[in-house]
Formats: C-alpha cells, sequence, structure tokens
C-alpha cells in the first residue's frame, strides 16, 4: 500500500480526492468571510449546509440536474441567510443566538426533507454526481494534470469564487462599504452607507456560497446519509476563517489541511491500521483546535464583529 | 422591500414576558402538528399520541419526567453561563464525558462492588468531574485566547462522541456477550439510582435536580460569583471597568456548566441505561440549549421547561411511533421552536414599525 502511495498516479489521486473534499468547506469559508468582514457571525453555516445539501440530492434523484441541484441548493441557503439577517440585522438579536437558532432549523429540516422524500425510496440512494472536465493541455501535465486541471465544474467554480471574493471585498465600492460596516458602521452610516443593506447583502451572499458548498458535499458523496452529512464541517468553515484572519485566500486554503484529514480517516480505514479508526475519526476536529490554539495571538476581528449596528439616539 | 425600525420599549413587564413564555409552550407542540400536516400526516392522530405519551398515561407521565431529568441538569448549567454570555454548546460532550468517567469507576469495582451509598455517590462525583475537565478546555481557550467558545466546544463534542464510540467497541466492551455488541458491560445494582415511584424508571435524579435548580437560583442571583456572571453577561466592558475579572467569570461559567452537563450524563447513566452505549450521545445536549432559553435562562424557569421538553421527547416518541415518522422531526421542531423564541422575544422587548 505504502508503494502505491509513491506513485505518481497516487499521489494524484490523492491531490484530487482532498481538492474534492475540501471545496464544500472552501466555499462555506469563502461565504463566511463576506458575513464576518460585514459585521455579522453566522455559525450556522452547519445548517445552511446541510440544507445545500439536500436540495441539491433531491433534484439531482428525482429530476436527473445536478445544475438545478447547486441552484436549489444556493436558494435554500439564501433563504437561510435572509433568516438569520431578519433576526440579527433588523431585530437586533445576538448573533450567536441567531446562529445557533439557523444551525437547528438546518439539521432539523434537512433530516426531515431526507425522511419525507426518501423514507419510502430504499437503502441504495445513488446520484450520478458531476462528470469531469479536464482542461485541454493542462491536463497533460504529468502528477497535477490529472489531479488539478481534471476536476469537475464546481471545483473549478470554487478556485472562481475564490479570485472573486478577493476582487469584489478588496477592489470594489460594494467591498470597501463591507469592511466599513464590519470595522466602523456609525462612520459609514454618517457617510451615507446603508449599514442594515450592506450586512443583509453580505449574510445573504455568504449563505448562498455556503448552500452552494452543501450543495457540492452532496453531489461529490453521490450517495446521500440521512443525518448530519456535513459533520462539522460548516462549523470548521467558520473556524477556518478565524484561521485564515478573514482574508479568503487563507480562508480557502485553510480548508485544504481538513480536506486531508478527512481523507486521513478514510485511507486508514481502507488500509486497516493499529491506530483505532475512531481516533482517526477525531483528526479533523482536533486540529481545528490546535490550529485555532495556534494562530490565537495574531487574529484581529473586524471591529464591529458580533455587534449588531444601533444609531446612535435613534 | 420593507426596513424595519426596531426601537426598545423602556419598560418591560415581567408580567408580560410571562406571558409570552407560557404562550411559546402552548404555541410550539401545534407547530409540530401543524408541520405534520404539512407533511400530509394526520395530525388528529398525532394529538392523541402526543397525548398519550405525555399527561395522558402514567407510563408516558414518567417517561417525559425521566428524559427531563437529565435535561434539567444540562439547561441549569446552560442557563447559568448564557446569563454571562458564555456560549457553550458543548454540553453534549460534556455528558457523554460524565458518563464515560462514571463507567471507568464503575468498572474498576465491577466484581466486587462497593455498597450502595459509596458506589453511588462517588460516581455521580466523577460525572461532575468529567464534564468540568472536559469543559475547562474550551474555558481556558476562551478566557486566555480568546477563542470563541462555539467552535471549540462544538469541536469537543466531536471528539467525545468519538471516543464513545472507540469506548464501547474496545477498552470498555462488555466481551461476554455473544455476537459483540457495542456496550459497556451492564452496572451492578449497587450503582442503580433509587427508584422513588414505583413500577417506573423516575429516580432521585429528579428531586438532586430540582434541589440543584434552586442551589443554581440561589449561586446566580444571592452571591458576588453569580452578579458576576450576570454583570459580564449584561455589559463586558463595564463589568470589567467596575473591577471584576472577566477570565475568571468565563472560566467558572463553563466549567460549572460542564460540571451539572457531566451530572446530567452520569445521572442518566445510572438511572436509566446502566451501561455506556452508544446511544449516550442522543443530541440531549443540543436540546438543552433550546430547554435553557425557553426556560428564560432563569434556573428555576429550567425546572419547568425541561419538564416541557422531557414531555415532548416523550411525547414525540410517541408520535413517532404513531405515525412511523422520524426523529428529525423533533430536531425540527427545536430548530422552529428558537427561532418563534427569539423572535417573541424581541416582540416583547421591542417597538417595530417600519421605517
Amino acid at each position: 500500500m505504502m508503494a502505491m502511495v509513491l506513485d505518481a498516479a497516487s499521489i494524484s489521486e490523492l491531490i484530487a480526492a482532498i481538492i474534492s473534499l475540501s471545496v464544500p468547506m472552501a466555499f462555506a469559508a469563502l461565504g463566511e468571510v463576506i458575513s464576518e468582514r460585514a459585521g455579522v457571525i453566522n455559525l450556522g453555516t452547519e445548517g445552511v449546509m446541510l440544507v445545500g445539501a439536500i436540495s441539491a440530492f433531491y433534484v439531482s434523484f428525482f429530476f436527473g440536474s445536478n445544475l438545478v441541484g447547486v441552484l436549489l441548493g444556493a436558494a435554500g441557503g439564501a433563504l437561510l441567510g435572509l433568516v438569520m439577517a431578519f433576526i440579527s440585522i433588523s431585530l437586533k438579536q445576538d448573533q450567536i443566538l441567531s446562529g445557533l437558532g439557523i444551525y437547528f432549523l438546518g439539521v432539523g429540516l434537512s433530516g426531515f426533507l431526507y425522511e419525507a422524500s426518501f423514507g419510502q425510496v430504499g437503502s441504495t440512494i445513488r446520484i450520478t454526481g458531476l462528470p469531469q472536465l479536464p482542461i485541454p493541455i493542462l491536463s497533460q501535465i504529468p502528477v497535477i494534470g490529472d489531479s488539478i486541471f481534471s476536476q469537475d465544474i464546481m471545483e473549478y467554480l470554487a478556485f472562481v469564487t475564490l479570485i472573486l471574493v478577493i476582487i469584489v471585498v478588496g477592489r470594489t465600492t460594494f467591498g470597501l462599504n463591507i469592511r466599513a460596516v464590519g470595522e466602523n458602521p456609525s462612520a459609514a452610516d454618517t457617510l451615507g452607507v446603508s449599514v442594515t443593506k450592506i450586512r443583509y447583502a453580505a449574510v445573504i451572499i455568504g449563505a448562498t456560497l455556503a448552500g452552494i458548498g452543501g450543495a457540492y458535499l452532496a453531489l461529490s458523496s453521490h450517495a446521500f446519509q440521512a443525518e448530519n452529512i456535513t459533520a462539522g464541517r460548516g462549523f470548521i468553515a467558520v473556524a477556518m476563517v478565524y484561521f485564515g484572519k478573514w482574508r479568503p485566500a487563507r480562508a480557502f486554503f485553510g480548508t485544504f489541511l481538513f480536506g486531508a484529514a478527512y481523507l486521513l480517516g478514510a485511507f486508514f480505514q481502507v488500509v486497516g491500521s493499529i491506530i483505532p479508526y475512531y481516533f482517526l475519526l477525531m483528526v479533523p476536529y482536533v486540529l481545528t483546535l490546535v490550529v485555532l490554539v495556534g494562530i490565537a495571538r495574531g487574529a484581529r476581528p473586524p471591529s464591529a464583529l458580533g455587534v449588531p449596528y444601533k444609531r446612535e439616539g435613534g | 422591500m420593507v426596513w424595519f425600525k426596531v426601537t426598545p420599549r423602556l419598560e418591560v413587564s415581567r408580567r408580560s414576558i410571562l406571558i409570552i413564555t407560557v404562550l411559546a409552550y402552548i404555541v410550539s407542540p401545534f407547530v409540530v402538528l401543524a408541520v405534520l400536516a404539512a407533511a400530509g400526516r394526520n395530525p388528529l392522530v398525532a394529538l392523541d399520541a402526543l397525548y398519550r405519551g405525555t399527561i395522558g398515561t402514567t407510563a408516558g407521565f414518567a417517561e417525559s419526567i425521566v428524559q427531563g431529568t437529565p435535561l434539567m441538569l444540562l439547561a441549569l448549567g446552560l442557563a447559568i453561563a448564557y446569563r454571562g454570555k458564555v456560549w457553550n454548546i458543548g454540553a453534549e460532550g460534556q455528558q457523554i464525558f460524565g458518563a464515560i468517567m462514571v463507567t471507568w469507576f464503575v468498572l474498576l469495582f465491577l466484581k466486587a462492588p462497593l455498597p450502595a451509598y459509596v458506589m453511588i455517590p462517588v460516581a455521580l462525583l466523577f460525572s461532575l468531574l468529567g464534564g468540568a475537565l472536559f469543559a475547562a478546555i474550551p474555558a481556558f481557550m476562551k478566557s486566555r485566547l480568546g477563542i470563541n467558545e462555539v467552535i471549540t466546544t462544538i469541536m469537543m463534542t466531536y471528539v467525545a462522541v468519538q471516543a464513545l464510540n472507540w469506548l464501547v467497541r474496545g477498552p470498555f466492551q462488555d466481551k461476554t456477550i455473544p455476537g459483540s455488541y457495542p456496550q459497556s458491560p451492564v452496572f451492578p445494582p449497587q450503582t442503580a439510582l433509587p427508584i422513588i415511584v414505583p413500577n417506573s424508571s423516575v429516580t432521585i435524579g429528579i428531586i438532586i435536580s430540582v434541589v440543584l435548580c434552586f442551589i443554581g437560583y440561589y449561586i446566580l442571583f444571592k452571591t458576588p460569583l453569580g452578579y458576576s456572571i450576570r454583570a459580564v453577561g449584561f455589559n463586558p466592558s463595564a463589568a470589567k471597568t467596575s473591577g471584576i475579572s472577566v477570565v475568571r467569570v468565563v472560566n467558572s461559567a463553563m466549567i460549572l456548566s460542564g460540571a451539572l452537563a457531566g451530572l446530567g450524563g452520569g445521572v442518566y447513566i445510572l438511572g436509566v441505561t446502566h451501561s455506556l452505549l452508544p446511544e449516550q450521545a442522543s443530541g440531549i445536549g443540543y436540546t438543552a440549549v433550546v430547554v435553557s432559553l425557553l426556560g428564560n435562562l432563569h434556573p428555576l424557569g429550567v425546572i419547568f421547561s425541561s419538564l416541557f421538553f422531557g414531555g415532548l421527547m416523550s411525547g414525540m416518541s410517541s408520535v413517532e411511533r404513531a405515525l412511523q415518522i422520524p426523529r428529525t422531526l423533533s430536531l425540527l421542531s427545536q430548530g422552529i421552536i428558537i427561532v418563534l423564541i427569539l423572535i417573541i422575544q424581541v416582540l416583547v422587548r421591542y417597538e417595530i414599525k417600519r421605517a
């Protein structure tokens, strides 16, 4: 087995598997960066991903359309984002608490929808998933050609989204407004920026990306487990935003570490090892804790993160 | 798009909070029934099953108390922590670790157990310590390093669940049962909590829980520690200025809530299952979050909300059996209830006008 790992084909398989495991978290982490830069922590990301997953799976299974599945997953995410925005921005409730409500809502909703739609279908519920689209020429490069340049469309889209998020947050007026309402909302308000509107937009865009991440998780897993397909990936995505110090690229590639950690568990399950299987399943979560401790000192969140905006004397 | 203007009401009477809370109790079961009806199931059959699983039969009522007992301990701890804005979401992991510690202790004395008056208090103490230790890690990560406790407590819970899965299939597994079931040996009778209602599983656990709720009320509202916790929750920077150690408050609130959660796990294993099972990870720790909110984060309110939720759990499993619907339905109703409560609370505390 070790020998197999070392040859080129296997390394490329390994990279491909890590990317595939990371991309759902990467989408969610990008979304969370946008939301948090505007000053809103969405802890409901896990629940949003679950709703995205069940929506996509439903469409793919019953209608055979993965594209519509992703779109519906995004719409489901946006809808939960709207609820989150309403509770935390308009009603000014504690963001942590609002996020928890969204999490519970997402877990319950996805589980219930699954049972309601697939409860009678039978045990082997499978979908075709997304086809691979090798990029001409680049996919011929040894090792990385087979892995990085022979992905399915959603994996390419994740990288495109990363670039878009970097540009939008860093280089556009909208991005400037997002950062302004996250750092100093009253100053932004004085300059005529609607804190409410910008935060609504950021939360909904963030949740939409999380919904897309969940959708991809469902489509790339081919077979759906009833409950908790995300297994904490939404929370890890939030942790990666801390890890990435609220910068899109760092958060994005941070999730790849966790893709590798999930793969480790799956790999040793196949190989059979002296380390108990359940310890390997712990790896991503323990790793999150260790990483958080490691970066804690240098992290500086947006100043207004977690604080509902109240206009003075308003 | 209509934008709303939200302004706080100057005075919020305690009576209106009480009325609204009671309203939430009454409305939420009907929300669940409405969801069932929307899913095409007969809500009347569900209502009947709900009634029989809660207050309609003695067995249903006893089961409600049994389910409500550990929930009460978990929610009490969370109520205290949340008062200080310490968002411990890991009661699930803490109660699992409490039960693991109990099992470890009991297995040491499996062949030659000491008398019950030694075994039970020591076992409960182990559960308390287990929960406290497990909460100490996120507590220090929060108070010393400023790491968001929501993420750490959830990560810790995943670790606890996998530790449980490993232990019941590994070191703690009962090797004498053929077929290698994932469970520990059955505990000796000396560790079983005394039953106080004949022909039921209602144990002294419920008495312990209710007494602790009163003690929790005393701590939160009559002691300096409780005052500090509430002050930090109300306004951290003002509390800090007035000389309250935020670090100490975060640590004590988190560890106290972990200890109570651990005890909840201990009461469950010693009173109900009498063996460590994978089902110890039942999700009760997440339910406790909702229960503590429904109890208005008040230790005495938690007594009612946990018994209510115990009833809801017992009633819902009766509904699940009658209609053959999944457990996730209970989770969905929890999600709806939490959002409902948040919105209802806003309606009490704020005026909402069109902007």
